[in-house]
């Protein structure tokens, strides 16, 4: 376990050289930004969830107070007698307030929620409150509300968490898998390494997405199917990649004297090849990176992705196409998101590999 | 040269077993049979039967692929559960509507990418330049739906200009109504443009730099003739290989562009068997699919060793 510390250690030195040189290019200067934006999101947004002042998941109803004063905005949760209010402390308990058509007595009253009971004397409790669906941008939904009634905003800042956990984790796979492969298969060599390239030459021979989509056909979507297949789709390239790196590496100078050393397999794998290859990761990485967040997207558009009513912005963007004409905010809203993401996981790459040339260059002069 | 044809033809009709073999496993190990899947959860047992029965499920799976296998071998992949047609029928139409699809992007997107990337490698690290890779690399950012969506918010909803759908009457081709064709083409065209340029100007640039060349220009020839002659062959080939195997990449990207233009090509099909789980249908569409994946890989690799001497194919 040692062996394998010390060598992450060492790639890890020269993934911080790579970061500094990487900030030299334009690439990565807009890339690693967007990136890190996104990447915040991810990470905060399951808090986001309770915070923002629209719940991405609950249908907007608008309500008025009975006595007439509008209140700023409410939500009716479909399923619970709750009404959440932006300011509780203006209702007391046994109000009787008006959602549209629907009256209701305030129960209790929480920070910013009012409970409630439904079918106040003889009022048609079945009558809903008018769905706030398919509103323009405006101040109480900056980016407007989709066919349902939900608010984007909240939708595409909390869709940004299932989208880049899933991605990650696909390109983390790929990564582990094909680096294994590829290092063991190059440093094996012989009839296996024969084999094992035989099997990825099958499996590239296949075209991804389709392969993606039969899987899941087969599974039935979820985030860890979805990662797993397309982790295991995009694998062959990162095998092929760095099994060509190691091939080239065990004839150097250095990795044949470790073996004259006697030095254990693992000890070379780990402490002379790994932080060798290391640089080739690092490009295959964010490569992989862009493309998993691209074909986690597609698979959401195609309505093989991330099942609702968790927010998703490829199914976003399917579901909301067919109000294309009448109210395109739907789509824009996520399209912008994901085309961003997809730049700037791109620029980052592109930085990235920029900055293994510029060291690459360093090392042989 | 004939050997190495051979072999490869040999190692896609391989390819070609697996994946029906795998195609034929999964619809063995998903929850519940055809039958169960056409019927749905409320099917009684009786219906259930009736569907086995008529399918011929009731019987060893390796007999039904034998005989399934035996039939495709023949041109016979019998009928589609839901269309009621011959699946040879649909799937020919359907795989014809994508080709013209796919050659239009070609005819447009190749050209125009080759002569804007060796415009940048000329250029290279200029302002412009930089301008020209930028673009580029938002172009294979973009995903195809994203292009696709936009495209149609302009020139259908905004401008009124261009259908937003494809329909194909029966009878007819895509060709009858070209409109219809643009805009799918334009988004895959977005794509492939910026692969294409991307890779023939950085084999551009590495060209230039290298000796013969420097000795054509110091020669006194004139750069037109530099370009064409010394430049240009040696930066096509690996552009060439970056070509084909977006062949691949396309038809991929064909499924998804299908599905935003509603153009009922092979994609379109696919997916269409998936939802409905119309199984003898997808298994046909998938093994077209990499039929054609495998083949355009085998161009790739002969039109490379065709253009480069160096390459000897054994």
């Amino acid at each position: 376990m040692m062996m394998v510390r010390s060598g992450l250690v060492a790639a890890g030195r020269s993934v911080r050289k790579a970061l500094s040189l990487m900030l030299r290019t334009w690439s990565g200067r807009i890339g690693l930004p967007i990136v890190l934006l996104y990447l915040i999101l991810t990470i905060i947004g399951p808090g986001l969830w309770h915070w923002l002042p629209n719940s991405p998941t609950e249908f907007q109803y608008s309500a008025t107070n009975i006595t007439g004063s509008p209140v700023q905005y409410e939500r009716l949760n479909a399923s619970q007698p709750r009404v959440d209010v932006t300011d509780a402390s203006q209702f007391s308990v046994g109000d009787v307030i008006r959602i549209d058509d629907e009256l209701m007595e305030v129960t209790d009253i929480g920070t910013n929620t009012l409970h409630v009971t439904r079918g106040y004397e003889g009022t048609d409790a079945a009558a809903h409150p008018e769905l706030q669906q398919l509103l323009a941008p405006s101040t109480q939904f900056w980016l407007g509300t989709d066919q349902y009634g939900r608010d984007i905003l909240s939708r595409v800042l909390t869709g940004a968490t299932s989208l880049i956990m899933t991605a990650t984790a696909a390109a983390t796979l790929s990564i582990v898998l094909g680096t294994a492969v590829g290092i063991s298969s190059g440093y094996k060599g012989g009839k296996v390494d024969e084999v094992v390239m035989r099997v990825m030459d099958g499996l590239m021979s296949f075209p991804t997405l389709l392969l993606a989509l039969l899987v899941l056909f087969a599974l039935g979507p979820s985030r860890v199917n979805i990662a797993a297949t397309i982790g295991f789709v995009s694998m062959p390239t990162i095998a092929r990649v760095v099994r060509s790196t190691t091939l080239s590496l065990k004839t150097m100078e250095f990795v044949q004297s470790a073996r004259l050393r006697g030095e254990s397999t693992a000890y070379i794998i780990f402490r002379e090849i790994l932080p060798n290859v290391m640089p080739v990761i690092g490009v295959e990485a964010s490569v992989r990176l862009s493309y998993s967040i691209l074909s986690v997207a597609s698979l959401g558009f195609l309505g093989l992705g991330i099942q609702p009513p968790s927010p998703d912005w490829g199914l976003a963007i399917s579901q909301g196409r067919r109000f294309l004409i009448s109210a395109p905010w739907i789509v824009l809203a996520p399209m912008g998101a994901v085309a961003s993401l997809v730049i700037g996981a791109n620029l980052l790459s592109d930085g990235i590999r920029q900055a293994t040339r510029m060291i690459r260059k360093e090392e042989t002069q | 040269m004939v050997r190495f044809i051979a072999r490869r033809i040999g190692l896609i009709i391989v390819t070609l077993v697996v994946v029906s073999l795998a195609i034929f496993l999964i619809t063995e190990v998903l929850p519940g049979d055809v039958a169960t899947m056409m019927l749905g959860k409320d099917a009684t047992e009786a219906g259930l039967a009736r569907i086995r029965e008529d399918l011929g499920l009731n019987r060893p799976a390796h007999v039904r692929y034998l005989e399934w296998i035996g039939g495709a071998v023949r041109g016979d992949f019998g009928d589609s559960l839901y269309m009621g047609e011959p699946i040879a029928d649909i799937v020919g139409r359907r795989l014809n509507h994508s080709a013209i699809l796919a050659v239009f992007a070609f005819l447009v997107g190749t050209p125009a990418a080759v002569a804007a990337g060796i415009w940048a490698g000329m250029r290279a690290n200029t302002k412009l330049d930089r301008l020209v890779s930028m673009t580029g690399l938002v172009g294979i950012s973009v995903p195809e739906f994203v292009t696709g969506l936009l495209l149609i918010i302009l020139f259908s909803s905004t401008l009124h200009l261009l259908p937003s759908s494809s329909i194909i009457l029966p009878g007819t081709t895509p060709l009858t109504r070209p409109q219809i064709l643009i805009m799918p083409t334009l988004t895959i065209t977005a794509v492939l443009f910026a692969y294409i340029m991307r890779m023939t100007r950085a084999n551009v640039i590495e060209v230039m730099q290298m000796d013969y060349v420097r000795t054509a220009i110091l020669k006194g020839l004139p750069m037109r003739r530099v370009i064409l002659r010394h430049v240009l062959p040696n930066a096509m080939l690996p552009t060439i290989t970056v070509i084909t195997v977006n062949f691949g990449w396309m038809l991929g990207g064909l499924i998804i562009v299908e599905n935003v233009f509603a153009y009922p090509g092979i994609g379109q099909l696919l997916l269409w068997s998936i939802n409905t789980r119309d199984l003898p249908l997808l298994e046909v569409v998938t093994l077209v699919m990499a039929a054609t994946y495998a083949i355009s890989n085998l161009v790739a690799d002969l039109s490379y060793a065709a253009l480069d001497p160096r390459v000897r194919l054994a």
